[in-house]
């Protein structure tokens, strides 16, 4: 796997700037930066694609610096930008803990930084005692939850209220959006916000 | 027979290692946990959770069963079962802010171990308690793919026309009660 290197300044702030989108992680940012050391790093150009969708979910991804379009095929096979993905944050873990396929392209919009953790490394981390493997599991428990909350959120915004008094009906772009925000892959704003 | 909860619940802590970890954990380890989360029987009829109250925990289903309902419109709806290994309002622990969306009740005599943010954070380099938040990640992860799923069948009846009719919004409506 291509390597480029990353201070450890980078990693620090990456690390710094991930917990501060996840207030309820409650770990030492050392130990989020001790493991963006033990991931691959990689630079991105823009346009640059990531995975496409259906490839093997083979690595975990933290999106240090910059953007990523995610697209997914719709029903009659034509990409459909579904959201983006601003920096810092996780992404990549569902297929990782379940082995399913992923279920979107990835591509750089512009220049972006990535660290890759592999499935062998995921492996290790996400069963270790030690404190990057209780700092990686809180981040992805996090990150999962606010994913559902989000999913669900979307959802509601889009049938009219908790309780079901629908006022609108939502549009087929609208669940797909929706999808993309509990897979992960969107923001719960709108697509491309 | 009466099933004793507290040794159901560590033979449970110790499968849930051996899954999630490949091995077999200290009984000091267990031990640990079942001293400071104790399961909490719930009689068959019992309330569990409530609709609206605050949230702070999530539960593990030990044995049993336990049913969510939610209220809407005045009129009560069960929303799903679910039974031993299961594992019911883990958003809690990383979404403090958000109350129960639906009302939890014992159908069956069940037992529950109740996992909080401060069981978790004590118990980090305990490998019962990192066997516990494995187990976590795909309880969230098969859930959210399974509300996934329904989504896109939804999707799916949309084909050909552009905007959703009745009984597909009523099945988005049901899909997003069933996360208590």
């Amino acid at each position: 796997m291509e390597h480029d290197p990353v201070s450890d300044a980078v990693l620090n702030e990456g690390a710094r700037h991930l917990l501060d989108a996840h207030p309820h992680v409650d770990v030492d940012p050392a130990h989020i930066a001790a493991l963006l050391k033990t991931c691959a790093h990689r630079t991105l150009a823009a346009g640059e694609q990531l995975c496409s969708e259906g490839d093997p979910s083979d690595a975990l991804w933290f999106l240090l610096e910059g953007r990523i379009r995610v697209e997914k095929r719709d029903l009659h096979g034509n990409l459909r930008q579904i959201g983006s993905l601003d920096a810092p944050t996780v992404f990549g873990q569902m297929g990782i803990i379940d082995r399913a396929r992923r279920s979107a392209a990835c591509t750089a919009e512009h220049t972006s930084m990535i660290a890759i953790m592999d499935r062998a490394t995921f492996r290790v981390q996400v069963r270790s005692l030690d404190d990057l493997g209780n700092a990686l599991r809180r981040l992805l428990l996090s990150g999962l939850t606010h994913q559902m909350t989000q999913g669900n959120a979307r959802l509601r915004s889009l049938l009219g209220s908790p309780t079901g008094s629908a006022t609108a009906l939502p549009l087929g772009d609208d669940i797909l959006h929706a999808s993309g925000v509990l897979e992960g892959w969107a923001s719960a704003d709108g697509p491309g916000d | 027979m009466r099933i004793d909860p507290v040794e159901s619940a560590r033979f449970y802590l110790m499968g849930l290692a051996s899954l999630h970890l490949g091995r077999r954990v200290p009984d000091a380890d267990v031990a640990w946990v079942l001293e400071r989360s104790p399961p909490v029987e719930y009689p068959a009829g019992r309330l569990v959770l409530r609709q609206g109250e605050s949230a702070d925990a999530a539960l593990l289903v030990v044995y049993g069963a336990l049913t969510a309902s939610v209220v809407s419109g005045g009129e009560e709806r069960v929303v799903g079962t679910v039974g031993p290994w299961d594992v019911v309002g883990e958003t809690a622990l990383y979404a403090p802010s958000l109350t129960r969306n639906a009302t939890v009740h014992a159908t069956r005599d069940s037992a529950c171990l109740v996992v909080g943010g401060r069981l978790l954070r004590e118990g980090r380099h305990n490998p019962v308690v990192a066997a516990i938040e494995y187990h976590l990640l795909h309880s969230l992860t098969q859930r959210i793919r399974v509300m996934n799923q329904s989504l896109h069948e939804v999707l799916s009846d949309l084909d050909g026309s552009q905007e959703l009719e009745t009984a597909p919004q009523l099945r988005l409506q049901h899909l997003l009660r069933g996360s208590p």
